[in-house]
């Protein structure tokens, strides 16, 4: 019934079954999606230098960078360029696009609105 | 004919003579296999890379490389995983490298101490990630079910469609603002419980849908250090808080137990 939400992530919705959601993983790794594996290895673990100098930065601005690629240029666009940080309620797409069709009705409706809204006021009056 | 550079590739240090099997394990480099440097207390678990692929400059073309990362990531995750099995473990960043082993003791050496202190902390614990989604339109319907006023449009009688159609938007916006109070209380009722059985948490950013593949907004996202003696109580009160918030469209994932990758630092609360 939840599927409706989601149609372009079959796949997503069907990898997390309500009853397999709070088992504990004995082998975690076999079925660790991308994000998982990056949000727990990327910019983790203890900080020791070695001789082979990678710039840490480089390594956080990649996961930056990977969140921008795998969500593409279009959603991040539509949310905003920090939009890993923000809010998810406000950063939802359907919000937005609910936000737009009401600005655009509220449009409508107060062009429409005009007259009646006179007669209205002069009635009360 | 030349004999391709070679550096050290560090993935964590466990106690020494706590070292797992590391049989028909291939490191970063597929070409290598995992071995064991050891240096008075301590041992690093370590594999041969190519300078040619993990060199600094290969290495910053790829870390731009998705794929190459991605590969990478497993295979630190997965050597860092069978030492869990063994006791304590610190997990090194991805793409620590020396140029030989010699540089691998010298750093067990200089790190001894606070790599010895990590090792105690850590002992026995493993790390847990609970992460709690809302399925928005689930959710709205129960705070619907749950406050029938705030639902409620307000009959506008004669007033018009102009004025009926404000009505319901904010009727809406109201259902909204106590769905999502909802999943508020809901994430930090989970997280208070969750913490109780832990030695340390760390609350994580939210992933976006996009990127985590999982239908519904992500409400709590927590990394929880918890002892081996507490594992199966953490868990069952997982599947216990699972069972509580299904119902109004909150979805709870439980995952590990792994590498305690968000606690080498100790500051985590």
């Amino acid at each position: 019934m939840t599927n409706q939400l989601q149609p372009s992530e079959a796949g997503g919705a069907g990898a997390l079954t309500p009853s397999g959601a709070a088992t504990a993983a004995t082998s975690p790794e076999a079925a660790t999606n991308l994000a998982d594996v990056l949000e727990r290895v990327l910019d983790k673990g203890v900080v020791i230098v070695g001789d082979i100098r990678v710039n840490l930065l480089d390594i956080e601005l990649l996961t930056i960078k990977l969140r921008l690629i795998v969500a593409s240029v279009d959603t991040a666009r539509r949310m905003g360029i920090n939009w890993w940080e923000t809010d998810p309620w406000l950063a939802g797409g359907e919000d937005h696009d609910d936000r737009k069709s009401l600005r655009d009705r509220v449009g409508r409706l107060e062009r429409q609105l005009e007259a009646p809204t006179r007669s209205d006021d002069s009635g009360n009056d | 004919m030349t004999e391709p550079t070679l550096g050290s590739y560090v993935y964590c240090v466990v106690q020494a003579g706590e070292e797992p099997s590391l049989d028909g394990l291939t490191g970063v480099d597929p070409s290598f296999g995992v071995d064991v440097t050891t240096q008075g207390e301590l041992s690093a678990l370590v594999s041969r890379v190519r300078l040619e692929e993990f060199g600094a400059e290969p290495l910053r073309r790829n870390l731009e490389d998705l794929a190459w990362v991605e590969r990478t990531a497993r295979a630190h995750d997965a050597v860092i995983a069978r030492a869990l099995d063994d006791g304590a473990l610190v997990p090194f960043r991805l793409c620590t490298i020396f140029t030989d082993e010699a540089h691998v003791r010298a750093m067990l050496e200089r790190e001894r101490d606070s790599l010895i202190e990590a090792l105690e902390r850590l002992r026995g614990h493993a790390e847990w990630s609970v992460k709690l989604l809302a399925d928005a339109r689930k959710l709205e319907a129960a705070a619907r079910e749950r406050s029938p006023a705030l639902a409620a449009t307000p009959d506008s009688g004669g007033a018009g469609a102009g004025h009926a159609f404000f009505a319901r938007r904010k009727a809406d916006h109201a259902v909204r603002d106590e769905a999502r109070a909802m999943a508020e209380t809901a994430a930090e009722e989970a997280h208070a419980r969750l913490q109780q059985e832990a030695a340390a948490t760390t609350l994580l950013p939210p992933q976006h849908p996009e990127l985590s593949h999982r239908p519904g907004q992500m409400v709590l996202n927590g990394a929880y250090l918890v002892h081996r003696s507490r594992a199966a109580e953490f868990a069952g009160i997982a599947r216990e808080l699972h069972e509580r918030h299904r119902g109004i469209g909150l979805e709870l994932e439980l995952g590990g137990p792994w590498a305690p990758y968000n606690f080498v630092t100790g500051d985590g609360h």
